[in-house]
């Protein structure tokens, strides 16, 4: 699914290159259950904003699903994210004025999916996530563990393949942590590819593979290991 | 496109700052529509008076010859009287209408009132081109009358006022009119009239100029009024009328000075012009009152993008296209113009409607009219389409840099 080979990014901070990754080769297949783990500055956010078409490599090639995604427009990578990629991120990143359904729907809006429809699909993944008792509460009115889950289900909404999450559970207590990882788990059951961000070496290793990123390079890859 | 629902509710969150914004351009609505409906109270006000004298026709007063002709000294007065204009009548077929005016100040009595006023001795085509119009049950002075040399008299609403005093119906009764009994034919309707020669026609006594002209042993007219057949024809129509009263004369027709035209035509052209003018300033004035609006407009949604540019990055992230983005800051800016713009408008429909209100009362009033503003479906134009240019605008820039926000920056912003 995921084909990545050679890639770096490098930003302008003023005068200074900063080189976030520097040549990468990564290849994830269609229902991989991978963990990428490195401390903060390893580049592994960047990678990540690459992975989920929000950001494209300064150079390198990058193939999803077989088509080059690198070199499209802002409108070209709009539209992959819209069909094909959910993020779930540390601090949830839910539209703070907007209902948990309000926040599920969105990406619905944006994909041209009719009202009925969107509420339909809002009440059925806000339940599938345990809170269909909170559809109308706003996020301020949800505990952390309940935002996360409102966010996956927003990640849920368009019926992705690949869902991207950055330190899903950072901000999280132990048990809401688990309860997210849980659903990571069952999405994976289901046939989703799923990627995880983190430095937090215990969620990495429920994942069935982990990707050891450090100062913009890959360290360890367990798949390559084990093959 | 984004549903409606959604945009109402992303403004429904920035309220307090979209509150404000829609009460600028509200103020700036109000202001640009109660100037306008002022202009145009205006320009109806004087069209309406300047109507009152009479459209289109010009006012011709006998002059003198400004240098010598033909063994006639300079300065030597030339004069018109029913001959002139028979022939006139006959000659120039530009001439749509046209009649002498004698003027006489008379005593007039009735029973035990009295008053003494204009009387003027007119022809039949008098009244329609002075806009005297009749009231219901009378007639303008007619062909008959004159060659009949008829004592019928048409009195304006100020005469009215003081023979009549009770409210009776003047028309069929009779009054003197210097020592002779008239009979009162008819009363003219009220108007407004910004011109005047001599007074305003509502304290005006009119009677047939056959019956004016042994009366007080007159021959020559104070003034002609005619009409061109049509309004181009008006030029040629003056340098008509000279010739043929240099003809008469024995003057020199190239003799500027021997007729003195006052064109009303000509007046109608300048004040709409004048008027037109004060519309594009008082539209300008108001226009720039609801640019300082749109700027605001613009500027609190620029604040709103900035705030928003972790929001626009969980659009983005979610999926939504840069034409998303921008319609969504696009159709809030509409959205806020659209509010501010009806509130406005009812807020100046409300002053033009208290302003109504006023009594207005005295002669300037009565005889000129009341300048009351006017919510005439053009200014409404106008504005509208001000409105949605400023709308736009304003939604637009805004719009546009939110459109452009990287997602992977506007994400990693906390």
């Amino acid at each position: 699914m995921i084909h990545i080979e050679n890639v770096s990014k490098s930003y302008d901070m003023g005068r200074v290159q900063v080189e976030a990754l520097r040549g990468i080769d990564l290849h994830i297949k269609r229902g991989e259950y991978a963990a990428i783990l490195g401390p903060s500055g390893s580049g592994k956010s960047t990678l990540m904003h690459i992975l989920g078409c929000l950001d494209t490599p300064t150079t390198g090639h990058y193939r999803l699903d077989g088509s080059p995604v690198e070199k499209l427009k802002r409108n070209e990578l709009a539209q992959v994210r819209s069909e094909k990629i959910g993020f779930v991120f540390q601090s949830f990143n839910l539209l703070a004025h907007a209902t948990a359904e309000g926040n599920v729907e969105l990406p619905l809006i944006y994909n041209g999916t009719r009202r009925r429809q969107r509420r339909q699909r809002a009440a059925e993944l806000l339940e599938r996530v345990g809170l269909g008792h909170r559809r109308e509460h706003k996020p301020s009115e949800l505990s952390g563990g309940q935002r996360q889950r409102v966010a996956l289900a927003r990640a849920l909404a368009a019926d992705p393949d690949l869902i991207l999450a950055d330190e899903p559970t950072g901000n999280l207590d132990t048990a809401s942590g688990e309860e997210v990882v849980a659903l990571f788990e069952e999405l994976v059951a289901e046939g989703r590819t799923v990627i995880i961000v983190t430095h937090d070496i215990e969620i990495a290793q429920r994942a069935r593979r982990i990707i050891r990123l450090r100062d913009g390079l890959i360290e360890e890859d367990t798949a390559t290991r084990a093959a | 496109m984004i549903p409606l629902g959604h945009i109402f509710r992303e403004l429904f969150a920035e309220r307090t700052r979209v509150l404000l914004t829609i009460l600028a351009i509200a103020w700036g609505t109000a202001s640009i529509t109660t100037m306008l409906a002022v202009g145009e109270g205006l320009r109806q006000m004087f069209g309406r008076s300047m109507r009152g004298f009479g459209e289109n026709v010009l006012v011709v007063s006998p002059g003198q010859t400004s240098k010598a002709h033909n063994g006639l000294p300079e300065g030597h007065p030339v004069r018109l009287e029913r001959e002139d204009v028979e022939s006139m009548r006959r000659s120039i077929p530009q001439l749509g209408a046209i009649s002498g005016e004698h003027m006489h100040w008379a005593p007039m009595r009735r029973e035990q009132h009295f008053r003494t006023g204009r009387l003027m001795g007119v022809d039949p085509g008098y009244g329609s081109m002075r806009n005297i119009i009749v009231e219901k049950d009378g007639r303008f002075i007619d062909e008959l009358d004159m060659r009949y040399q008829r004592r019928v008299a048409v009195i304006g609403p100020e005469v009215v006022k003081e023979l009549f005093p009770a409210g009776e119906d003047p028309v069929g009764q009779h009054i003197e009119i210097d020592g002779r009994p008239f009979l009162v034919i008819c009363v003219m309707r009220k108007k407004y009239q910004s011109t005047t020669f001599g007074g305003p026609d509502r304290d005006g006594t009119w009677i047939p100029g056959t019956t004016f002209e042994p009366m007080f042993d007159r021959r020559y007219f104070s003034y002609l009024i005619a009409r061109p057949r049509t309004i181009a024809e008006m030029p040629l129509l003056k340098e008509r009328m000279r010739s043929a009263a240099a003809h008469r004369s024995g003057t020199n027709p190239e003799d500027e000075e021997i007729l003195r035209y006052w064109d009303m035509l000509e007046m109608q052209q300048i004040s709409g012009n004048v008027f037109t003018g004060l519309q594009v300033l008082f539209g300008i004035i108001g226009g720039l009152t609801l640019i300082v609006a749109g700027v605001g407009i613009a500027n609190v949604m620029y604040v709103s993008v900035s705030n928003a540019t972790r929001d626009i990055g969980i659009r983005m992230a979610t999926g939504a296209r840069t034409h998303q983005v921008l319609g969504q800051y696009v159709l809030e800016g509409l959205l806020a113009t659209a509010l501010g713009g009806v509130l406005g408008m009812g807020a100046s429909a409300l002053l033009v409607w208290g302003v109504g209100q006023i009594p207005m009362q005295g002669d300037f009033f009565d005889i000129v009219g009341k300048p009351l503003p006017v919510l005439s479906a053009q200014v409404a134009a106008i504005v509208i389409a001000v409105l949605g240019a400023i709308g736009l605008a304003a939604g637009y820039f805004p719009a546009r840099r939110a459109a452009q926000i990287d997602p992977a920056v506007a994400l990693r912003q906390e």
